[in-house]
């Protein structure tokens, strides 16, 4: 093998071989010598990238308990909610009574059909896909059998178009878990009133029926409550004990602006609460809590929870709209009192 | 330690025989043994390659992997190989899926309560990663793939050849290239002890 390289790599490649590069990507380069920089790399990098599993999405949760695939891939969610694994996609808008308004090719490969279920919801059917753009490996494998048909998603009420990105908010809240909600202060929760079901498919399983749903086969054991810090940009989120057996906790976010890690603080079990101070005005975040058990996995996660902080806060308030100059009283009963500028002074 | 070797990313070693056959046969302890073996590794490969959501991602691929168990006839070795060709795949679908609509929702890890290491543990933990990260994204993407699904996925050359759509030849020369520029880059920024 060559040792030069296009970036100057002969200063520093001269030395490695294909005996040492193979030895050195499993792991067992000498910690010394000439390679020692790269044998700390590769070391960190096998350790940083073996973490505990993750919480898996409802769906496989259900497959592995059921060892079926009776729903779909994509839990059911909320008209607009963005959620990347999830259902890629939202809807800005619907037609009543539009039995298959789209047919949309998803990056997992897996077509759904949307469609608007009653007046009020979307429903969202999930098909086999013909036009994966990847099929499973081959090889000793084989490719992923036909998912069957399957109806999702009740989706309760939508009450505007619920685009999360323009700077609106969706709460996802699990009818199962009926103690997590949003704050009375969150800016546009979707408050659905419960759906009937008559005129469209029931889904197969389980699925609730009720208020938007995303994770209905998570085990919620635990829940989280978040809202704006008061008048701050800041966000405070509470949550509830976890279960028997769990030892800490995990706080989760999410924003917008792709993956990264940012660690705040720390704190004790003692703790059910946390004030989110890293955030910024205007924008919406999403957080979840996780309770861990001693080994450091997920006992129970919570829903996730969307909250949109308060806007920068300003040096004065607007008073009466229709001067430029406000008054010097009674700046909200409509007062003529004339401005300041004008030369007048109050009494 | 570097210069050790380590054990075999979550390798179930003779458990993985009697998993495998649960989980063809739909019981639960066999997904969740696999699950618990190679989830974390799996997630961790999507992170460090820049997936937008890793943890749904990393569903997602075993959904698919479960779902097309009947078809799969292999050692722990194969299944590995597999599993992270399934992931290499789904994250080509990711980018391809951002690149339309940059959007993007991830989960940042904002604090570990007592359960987890201690807080000088973490704080060293934190350090390495942030560490290994920007070494990793320092590289491009062709590079940081094959270095990846051998150090993380622990695929041989073959292996990442046929996972990638890339010839072994092609798999060596990147790697050496993934290399030397890590190598290069470590030597100007230094590798803290």
């Amino acid at each position: 093998m060559s040792t030069h390289d296009d970036d100057g790599g002969e200063r520093y490649g001269s030395q490695m071989n294909e005996t040492d590069i193979d030895s050195l990507l499993r792991g067992q380069a000498p910690g010394t010598g000439d390679l020692a920089d790269l044998a700390a790399f590769v070391d960190d990098l096998h350790r940083v990238a073996s973490g505990p599993p993750p919480v898996p999405l409802p769906a496989l949760a259900e497959f592995m308990t059921t060892g079926s695939s009776a729903t779909t891939v994509a839990p059911a969610a909320a008209v607009g909610t963005t959620r990347w694994g999830e259902i890629r996609m939202k809807a800005s808008s619907f037609v009543a009574g539009l039995s298959l308004a789209a047919k949309v090719g998803l990056g997992a490969g897996i077509a759904m059909a949307m469609g608007a279920a009653g007046t009020t919801g979307v429903l969202i059917t999930q098909t086999a896909s013909n036009s994966q753009p990847h099929s499973e490996p081959t090889g000793p494998t084989a490719t992923l059998p036909t998912i069957p048909t399957t109806t999702v998603a009740p989706t309760g009420g939508h009450t505007g178009p619920g685009d999360t990105t323009g700077g609106s908010t969706t709460t996802t809240t699990p009818e199962t878990h009926p103690t997590t909600t949003a704050p009375e202060t969150h800016p546009t929760t979707t408050t659905p009133a419960p759906q009937p079901t008559t005129t469209e498919p029931k889904p197969p399983t389980t699925e609730p029926t009720g208020p938007t749903t995303t994770e209905a086969q998570v085990p919620h054991t635990i829940s989280i409550t978040c809202g704006p810090a008061g008048t701050t940009i800041g966000v405070t989120c509470t949550w509830t004990d976890p279960p028997a057996g769990a030892t800490g906790f995990a706080l989760l976010r999410t924003t917008a602006s792709g993956p990264g890690r940012a660690p705040l603080t720390t704190s004790n079990m003692a703790t059910r609460t946390f004030t989110d101070t890293s955030t910024t005005a205007n924008t919406t975040y999403g957080y979840r809590i996780d309770a861990l058990n001693p080994n450091g996995t997920v006992a129970a996660a919570s829903s996730v929870v969307m909250v949109t902080t308060n806007p920068a806060p300003t040096s004065h308030e607007p008073t009466t709209p229709s001067t430029t100059v406000p008054p010097t009283t009674h700046p909200t009963t409509g007062s003529t009192t004339p401005p300041t500028t004008g030369g007048t002074t109050q009494h | 330690m570097a210069g050790n070797g380590r054990s075999a990313m979550g390798s179930l070693g003779e458990d993985f025989d009697p998993a495998l056959a649960q989980a063809r046969a739909g019981k639960a302890p066999g997904f969740e043994a696999l699950w618990r073996a190679y989830a974390g590794s799996v997630a961790g490969y999507l992170r460090l390659q820049g997936a937008s959501d890793p943890d749904a991602v990393t569903s997602e691929v075993f959904l698919g992997a479960f779902r097309g168990l009947s078809g799969f006839e292999g050692n722990e070795e194969r299944f590995r190989a597999w599993l992270f060709t399934i992931a290499h795949r789904r994250l080509v679908d990711d980018r391809r899926f951002t690149s339309r609509r940059p959007v993007t929702s991830a989960f940042e890890e904002t604090w570990v309560g007592p359960a987890g290491p201690s807080a000088e543990d973490d704080a060293m933990r934190q350090a390495s990663a942030a560490r290994v990260e920007e070494q990793c994204a320092s590289l491009p993407s062709d590079q940081r793939e094959v270095i990846l699904l051998r150090v993380v996925a622990e695929l041989t050359v073959e292996e990442v050849a046929e996972a990638i759509g890339r010839s072994p030849g092609a798999v060596k020369a990147l790697q050496h290239r993934a290399l030397v520029s890590l190598r290069k880059t470590i030597s100007l920024k230094g590798v803290p002890q």
